[in-house]
C-alpha cells in the first residue's frame, strides 16, 4: 500500500487545462468511470440528495412548509442545545463512555484473534470463531435482560466474589462502575466481530515469515511481536481509524436498556437525553443539530487521522 | 497456517493449555444468551415469567415452537426477510466489485480515483438525517415496497473499502500482461481481476448478508404496512409491545405476546445465521486475507 | 492541503446541486383555507351513512397479533361493517404497533403527508397544532355529535378537551376510554394475609404495615427472609397512587391550583414526607426489593411471578399478566383486590388519574369531510361504547355483537379488530357479576372477555385471571371519585423545555429518599432544584395560561 503521492504531485506541474486534462481522462478510462457510474448514482440520490436536510439543523423546522420553507435561524438549534442545563455532563458521559468503549474495544478483538490462531485444531477454532460472533446477533433489549440476571446482587457475578470472599458490588446502581459494566457489555456484544476480521488477516500471513523468524531463534512470543502484529497492521490501522469516527457514539440502544434513575449522573449520553426531550416535544431542529454534530466531530477525526497513517506510515487505507 | 513448533517445552504446553480454557470460557460465555433464549423458548410459560429459567428449559413443551409454527405475520416477515437478503445481497456485492476495482488503481492510471473515494467516504459520516431519508424514500414511491429495504443501502461504502484494499494486494504483473495482449479493462475485470478476488467476494457477500439479515430500522421507517415488515422489524415491535397500559395490551399478551413466544421466535431468527456463518466462513477466512496483509 | 481542498469544494458543488433538485420537492401548502362543512339537517343526519361511500386514511395502531383465517388489519369484518354502516372506508395509510407510532407519526408530520384522520397522544396533538395541520373541529363537534357522544366525550365538564384546546377552540376531539384503565387497584396476596392472619387493610398505614409484616413474618412460611411486602420499579410505577392516599399528587406532569391561584407541581407538596419516610422504612427494613431502583417493570414483576411479593398497585386487567404466573408457579397462591384506602385521618381514597383517552382525534387540515369524524365517533359511542345512552339498539350494536360471536372474532378482539374504539364508565364488573349470577350465556358489548369469564375450557390459571379481572378487580373501582390535573392544557414554553428535567429530577431525588441515600428532609432540597431548575417558571406560565 505504497502511497501514490509523489507520483501525482510529480505530474502537476504539467499544466494542462481542466478541460483537456478530464477530456483525456475520460478518453483513456471511460471503462472505469462506466464501473463507478451505477454506484455513484445510487450514492448521489440516496445519500447526498438527503443532506440538503442538513439544513434544518440551521432552521426553524416546520413541516408544513417543507425543508427549504423553513426560516433561517443559524445556529440557535446549537445554541438551544448548550443552554440546556445538563448538556455539559452530558456531553462528558458521551465522550467519556465512547472513547472507553473504541479503547478497550480496539486489542481485545486482536489479542483474541492472536490467542485464536495458536489453536491447533481447526474444528476448535472454527467453532469458537462462530460462537464469539453470536451475541452480535442478539439485540440489546434481551441482551439488556440477560446482563441485568447476571450483574444483580443476587447473580453469579456476586456470588462468585462472595464464594471469594468479597463483598457484593451494586454494578447496576454505582455509577462508578456502571460505566465499566458499559464498556464490559459492548466488548461482550461486539468484539466477536472484530476477532474473525482479524483472524482472517492472521491466517492469511506469510507462512515464509515465519518460518523466518524460527530460523533466527524467535519463540512464539517474538513470533507474534515481530511477525504476525506487523503484518497486521494496514487492518489494524483501518478499523481504527473507521472506529474514531464513533467518537461521539456511546450506543442509545445499549445504555437506554441499562441504565437506571441511580445511574442518571455518569450514564446519561446525549442521545437518551434528546429522546426524553423529544418525548415532551417532538424537535425535529434539534435532533438534526445533535447529528450534524456528531458527523462533523467524526469527519475532522477521520480524516486527520487518515492524513497523519498516511504522512507518517506510508498507508493509503482508503 | 504457522502451526506448531517443533520444539515443545513445558511452557509451551502450559500455554496451549491455558489458551485452550481461555478459548472455552470465552465461548462459553458468548454461547451462554443464545442457549438462554433456547431454553427459555422450551420453557413453561408461568416458570419463565418468574425468571426461574436459566441453561436448561423448565417445565420442557414445544408449545411455543406450535403456536409459532402457525403464526402467518411471522412466516411473513420471514419471506420478506430473505426476499431482501437475496435482492439486497445480489445488489450490494455487484456494485462493491464493479466500484472496487477502478478504486483500486492507481492515481496515476486514474486520477478520478480520489474524487470518488471521498465522494464515498464523507457520506459514510455525513448523513441527511431521519426526515430527509424518508422524504427522498416516500417520494421515489418505495414506501412499502422491497425496494426501500435494498435500494437506500445499496452501495455498501465499508465493504467496498475492505474490496478495494484487496484488490490493490493483486500481483500487477497478470493484469499487465494481460494489457499487452490488447485487453481492455472491462475484460482484465472479468477475466483476470474477478476469478482472483473470489475469497474477498465472499467476504463481501457475507457481510452484506449478516447486515441485512440483522436490520430492523429501515423496515420500521420505510414500510407503512406491518405485512411489509421483515423479520428484524417484526421481532423488535413484538418485543417493545409487551408493556400493558390498558387493558386491551393486557388482554392481547397475556393471549398471544408472552415470553417464551418471543424467545421461540428470536431463536428462530437466529438459525439461519447460525447455519450459513459456519458455511461462509472458509470463504471468509481466505477473504481478508491477501486484501488486508502485506504493505 | 491542495487535494483536500479540491475534494471539499467539489463536495460542496454535489450538495448545492441536489439540494437543488433532490430532497423536499414537495413544498405544499398545508390545506391554506379551511373546508367549510354543512350542517346536520336533523338528528338522523349525525349516523347517516355516506352514499357513495368516502375513503378515509387513517394511523392504525394494531394490536392483534394473530388475525382470524383469511383476514388483517385492513380487510376484516369490522372494517366492512364500518363501511357498510357508515359509508366509510377506512384505510390504513399508517399501520404499526403503538411502540412505532409516536415515531411514525413524526415522520409523517415531518414530510407533511399525515393520513386524513388519526388517533394520537396530547405531545403529538401540540406539534400537529403548532404546525397549523390540523382542522379547527369545535364547530364541527358541536353541530354534528350526538347528546351521547357529548355526555361520553364532555364528561367532567369537558374536561378530557383540556389538552387539545387552544384559545377555547377544540383541535382535536378526545378519544374517551373508561376511567377503568387508569383506577388505581391494591392487589394483595390474599394467601399470605390469611397466613399471618391479617385482616385487608383500611388505611394506606395500615397496607403498609402489612407490607411490613410480609416481608418480616415468613408470610410463605419456608423458614427464610425472602419475601418483600412491597413492589416498587425504576420508574416508581404505583408510588403516586400510594401519595394519593395522603392527598399528594405526585404524577409526572401534574400541577394543583392552591388556594391563592397559583399553582404547584404536585410532587412538591411537603405532605409527600410521610409516605416517602415510610416507604424508606419499608425499605430499610427489606420490605422492598434492595433492586428495584435498577429494574424496569419487566424484570421486576419476575417476583410477583416467582411470589415474592404480597403488595402490588396497578389496576384491574393486572391478574392477566403475571399475575396468573405467580398462581400457576405457587402452591396455594392467591390475590385479592383491595379498594384503595386512603391514609389515616384523610375522608376517601381519591386517586390522582390521567386523563382517560386513548388520544385525541384529528381531522387533518383540508379535508373533504371532517364530519365524517364526529359522525364515526357518534357511531362508536352508541353502538360499543355507550349503548346504555341510545334509546334503542343501533345498527352497530347490533351488527357488532353478531359478529363477535363468531369464535374467531371473539378470540383476535373485535374492539382491536374496529379501525378505533372508544370506552364510557361503565362497570362492567357489575354487570359480568350479575350475568353471572342469572346464569346468561352473553353480555353484550363485551361478549368475547365474557366467554373467557365463564368458560370451562381455559387452563387453570387463565381461568382464575379472568374472573379475578372482572369479578373481583372491576368492583374496586370507584368512577366517581377522582381528580385530575388542575392544569392538563398544552405544555408551556419552559415545560417544553424542562419537563423532562423536571421528571428525572423527581424519579432521582425520590429514590434517593426511599433507598435512604438521603434523609427525608432532604425533600426540601428536591423541591427548592426543582423549582430552580424550571418548576416555578412552568408554574408561573401555567397560572398565566390558566387566566
Amino acid at each position: 500500500m505504497k502511497t501514490t503521492k509523489k507520483a501525482t504531485t510529480g505530474l502537476m506541474p504539467v499544466k494542462k487545462t481542466l478541460g483537456s486534462r478530464i477530456a483525456s481522462d475520460l478518453r483513456n478510462n471511460w471503462q472505469l468511470h462506466l464501473m463507478i457510474l451505477p454506484g455513484i448514482i445510487l450514492v448521489l440520490i440516496f445519500k447526498y440528495a438527503p443532506l440538503a436536510g442538513i439544513t434544518i439543523a440551521f432552521k426553524d423546522f416546520y413541516p408544513a412548509r417543507g425543508i427549504f420553507g423553513s426560516d433561517w435561524v443559524g445556529l440557535e438549534n446549537f445554541q438551544y442545545m448548550f443552554d440546556l442545563p445538563d448538556t455539559a455532563r452530558v456531553l462528558w458521559n458521551t465522550l467519556k463512555i465512547a472513547v472507553l468503549k473504541i479503547i478497550i474495544n480496539f486489542p481485545i478483538p486482536i489479542i483474541v484473534a492472536i490467542l485464536l490462531n495458536e489453536v491447533r485444531s481447526n474444528f476448535f477454532k472454527r467453532s469458537v470463531q462462530t460462537i464469539v460472533y453470536l451475541p452480535y446477533f442478539i439485540s440489546w433489549v434481551i441482551l439488556a435482560g440477560i446482563i441485568l440476571d447476571i450483574f444483580s446482587l443476587e447473580g453469579i457475578v456476586n456470588k462468585t466474589l462472595n464464594a471469594m470472599g468479597l463483598s457484593s458490588v451494586f454494578f447496576l446502581g454505582d455509577n462508578s462502575k456502571f460505566v465499566g459494566l458499559l464498556v464490559g457489555t459492548d466488548v461482550w456484544k461486539n468484539f466477536g466481530y472484530g476477532t474473525v476480521v482479524y483472524l482472517a488477516a492472521i491466517t492469511g500471513v506469510d507462512e515464509s515469515l515465519f518460518e523466518a523468524a524460527r530460523i533466527d531463534g524467535a519463540n512464539r512470543f517474538k513470533q507474534i511481536l515481530h511477525v504476525t502484529i506487523p503484518s497486521i497492521a494496514p487492518i489494524i490501522m483501518l478499523m481504527m481509524i473507521l472506529n474514531l469516527g464513533n467518537v461521539l457514539n456511546a450506543g442509545f440502544e445499549q445504555v437506554f436498556n441499562l441504565y437506571n434513575p441511580l445511574v442518571y449522573e455518569s450514564a446519561d449520553i446525549i442521545d437518551t437525553f434528546v429522546y426524553r426531550i423529544s418525548l415532551v416535544e417532538a424537535n425535529y431542529s434539534l435532533g438534526t443539530a445533535v447529528g450534524l454534530l456528531k458527523s462533523v466531530v467524526s469527519f475532522i477525526l477521520i480524516v486527520s487521522s487518515y492524513a497523519l497513517a498516511n504522512k507518517y506510515s506510508d498507508y493509503t487505507i482508503f | 497456517m504457522n502451526s506448531g513448533l517443533k520444539s515443545k517445552g513445558i511452557g509451551h504446553r502450559a500455554f496451549t493449555v491455558i489458551n485452550t480454557l481461555l478459548m472455552l470460557a470465552l465461548s462459553a460465555v458468548c454461547l451462554f444468551p443464545v442457549i438462554h433464549i433456547l431454553s427459555v423458548s422450551l420453557s413453561d410459560q408461568a416458570a419463565v415469567a418468574a425468571n426461574e429459567v436459566n441453561l436448561l428449559p423448565v417445565g420442557f413443551t414445544l408449545a411455543s415452537y406450535k403456536v409459532v409454527a402457525k403464526r402467518a405475520a411471522f412466516w411473513n416477515a420471514f419471506g420478506v426477510s430473505v426476499e431482501r437478503v437475496i435482492l439486497g445481497v445480489l445488489i450490494n456485492t455487484v456494485l462493491t466489485v464493479l466500484m472496487a476495482y477502478p478504486l483500486s488503481k492507481s492515481e496515476m492510471k486514474f486520477r478520478a480515483r480520489r474524487y470518488y473515494v471521498w465522494i464515498l467516504i464523507f457520506v459514510m459520516v455525513f448523513d441527511g438525517g431521519l426526515i430527509p431519508n424518508y422524504i427522498l424514500v416516500k417520494d421515489l414511491g418505495l414506501f412499502d415496497t422491497i425496494w426501500a429495504l435494498v435500494l437506500p443501502g445499496a452501495v455498501p461504502i465499508y465493504n467496498i473499502i475492505l474490496c478495494m484494499n484487496f484488490m490493490k494486494q493483486l500481483p500487477d504483473t497478470i493484469e499487465e500482461a494481460a494489457m499487452v495482449d490488447g485487453a481492455s479493462y472491462f475484460q482484465r475485470f472479468i477475466r483476470i481481476v474477478l476469478p482472483l478476488s473470489k475469497p474477498v467476494i465472499a467476504t463481501v457477500t457475507l457481510f452484506s448478508f449478516l447486515s441485512h439479515w440483522n436490520s430492523w430500522f429501515d423496515g420500521k421507517i420505510y414500510n407503512n404496512k406491518s405485512v411489509h415488515y421483515p423479520l428484524q422489524t417484526y421481532l423488535q415491535n413484538l418485543i417493545s409491545n409487551s408493556d400493558m397500559t390498558n387493558a386491551s395490551d393486557a388482554i392481547e399478551n397475556a393471549l398471544s405476546n408472552v415470553k417464551t413466544l418471543q424467545a421461540a421466535q428470536l431463536f428462530l431468527t437466529l438459525l439461519p445465521i447460525l447455519l450459513i456463518y459456519p458455511f461462509l466462513q472458509k470463504y471468509f477466512t481466505k477473504g481478508l486475507t491477501i486484501g488486508a496483509v502485506k504493505g | 492541503m491542495k487535494k483536500i481542498k479540491a475534494v471539499v469544494a467539489v463536495l460542496l458543488c454535489f450538495v448545492m446541486l441536489l439540494s437543488m433538485a433532490g430532497c423536499g420537492t414537495k413544498e405544499k401548502d398545508a390545506g391554506g383555507s379551511t373546508t367549510t362543512v354543512e350542517k346536520p339537517k336533523n338528528e338522523e343526519d349525525k349516523m347517516k351513512a355516506y352514499d357513495p361511500a368516502i375513503t378515509m386514511t387513517f394511523n392504525k395502531s394494531e394490536v392483534v397479533t394473530a388475525y382470524p383465517e383469511g383476514m388483517d388489519a385492513q380487510n376484516n369484518a369490522l372494517y366492512q361493517m364500518w363501511e357498510d354502516i357508515m359509508g366509510i372506508k377506512v384505510e390504513n395509510s399508517i399501520l404499526c404497533p403503538s411502540s412505532s407510532m409516536t415515531e411514525k407519526m413524526q415522520l409523517a408530520i415531518g414530510s407533511n403527508e399525515i393520513p386524513d384522520f388519526g388517533i394520537v397522544d396530547a405531545t403529538m396533538m401540540a406539534t400537529l397544532i403548532k404546525n397549523d395541520m390540523v382542522e379547527d373541529m369545535t364547530d364541527v363537534y358541536n353541530d354534528w355529535a350526538t347528546d351521547n357522544l357529548k355526555t361520553v366525550t364532555g364528561q367532567s365538564d369537558n374536561a378530557l378537551f383540556a389538552p387539545v384546546t387552544r384559545d377555547g377552540r377544540y383541535m382535536a376531539i378526545p378519544v374517551a376510554n373508561t376511567l377503568g384503565d387508569s383506577y388505581p387497584i391494591m392487589w394483595m396476596r390474599s394467601d399470605w394475609l390469611a397466613a399471618l392472619g391479617l385482616e385487608e387493610p383500611k388505611t394506606m398505614d395500615e397496607a403498609l404495615d402489612i407490607a411490613m409484616k410480609f416481608a418480616t413474618d415468613d408470610p410463605d412460611g419456608n423458614g427464610q427472609k425472602d419475601t418483600y411486602g412491597l413492589y416498587l420499579d425504576k420508574d416508581l410505577n404505583g408510588l403516586d397512587h400510594i401519595m394519593s392516599a395522603y392527598e399528594v399528587y405526585s404524577k409526572d406532569e401534574y400541577w394543583v391550583k392552591k388556594d391563592d391561584g397559583s399553582f404547584m407541581a404536585g410532587c412538591t407538596d411537603e405532605k409527600a414526607k410521610v409516605p416517602l419516610a415510610k416507604l424508606a422504612e419499608l425499605y430499610a427494613a427489606g420490605a422492598i426489593d434492595p433492586e428495584f431502583a435498577v429494574k424496569d417493570t419487566t424484570k421486576e414483576e419476575e417476583l410477583i411471578a416467582a411470589g415474592k411479593i404480597g403488595i402490588y398497585i396497578g389496576y384491574f386487567f393486572n391478574p392477566l399478566g403475571v399475575m396468573k404466573d405467580c398462581v400457576k408457579n405457587v402452591e396455594g397462591a392467591d390475590w385479592v383486590a383491595v379498594k384503595m384506602p386512603p391514609a389515616e385521618g384523610v375522608a376517601s381514597y381519591k386517586p390522582g388519574v390521567a386523563l382517560n383517552v386513548y388520544g385525541y382525534m384529528y381531522a387533518k387540515k383540508g379535508i373533504e369531510h371532517p364530519e365524517a369524524v364526529v359522525k364515526m365517533m357518534n357511531q362508536v359511542c352508541d353502538g360499543f361504547a355507550a349503548p346504555d345512552l341510545a334509546k334503542e339498539p343501533t345498527e352497530f350494536y347490533t351488527k357488532f355483537n353478531e359478529l363477535a360471536l363468531d369464535d374467531a372474532i371473539r378470540t383476535a378482539g373485535p374492539n382491536n379488530l374496529m379501525p378505533f374504539q372508544m370506552q364510557s364508565n361503565i362497570n362492567w364488573g357489575e354487570k359480568f357479576t350479575a350475568a353471572v349470577e342469572a346464569g346468561e350465556e352473553h353480555v353484550e358489548g363485551k361478549d368475547a372477555d365474557y366467554q373467557n369469564v365463564i368458560s370451562t375450557e381455559l387452563p387453570e390459571e387463565m381461568s382464575w385471571a379472568w374472573k379475578k379481572v372482572y369479578l373481583e378487580g372491576y368492583l374496586a373501582i370507584d368512577f366517581s371519585n377522582v381528580r385530575y390535573s388542575d392544569y392538563a392544557g398544552a405544555p408551556t414554553d419552559t415545560a417544553v423545555k424542562t419537563q423532562s428535567l423536571l421528571n428525572k429530577q423527581k424519579l432521582t431525588d425520590y429514590i434517593s429518599i426511599i433507598m435512604g441515600d438521603q434523609p427525608v428532609d432532604y425533600f426540601d432540597t428536591f423541591v427548592e432544584t426543582f423549582n430552580s431548575i424550571g418548576g416555578s417558571k412552568v408554574a408561573e406560565e401555567i397560572k398565566a395560561a390558566a387566566e
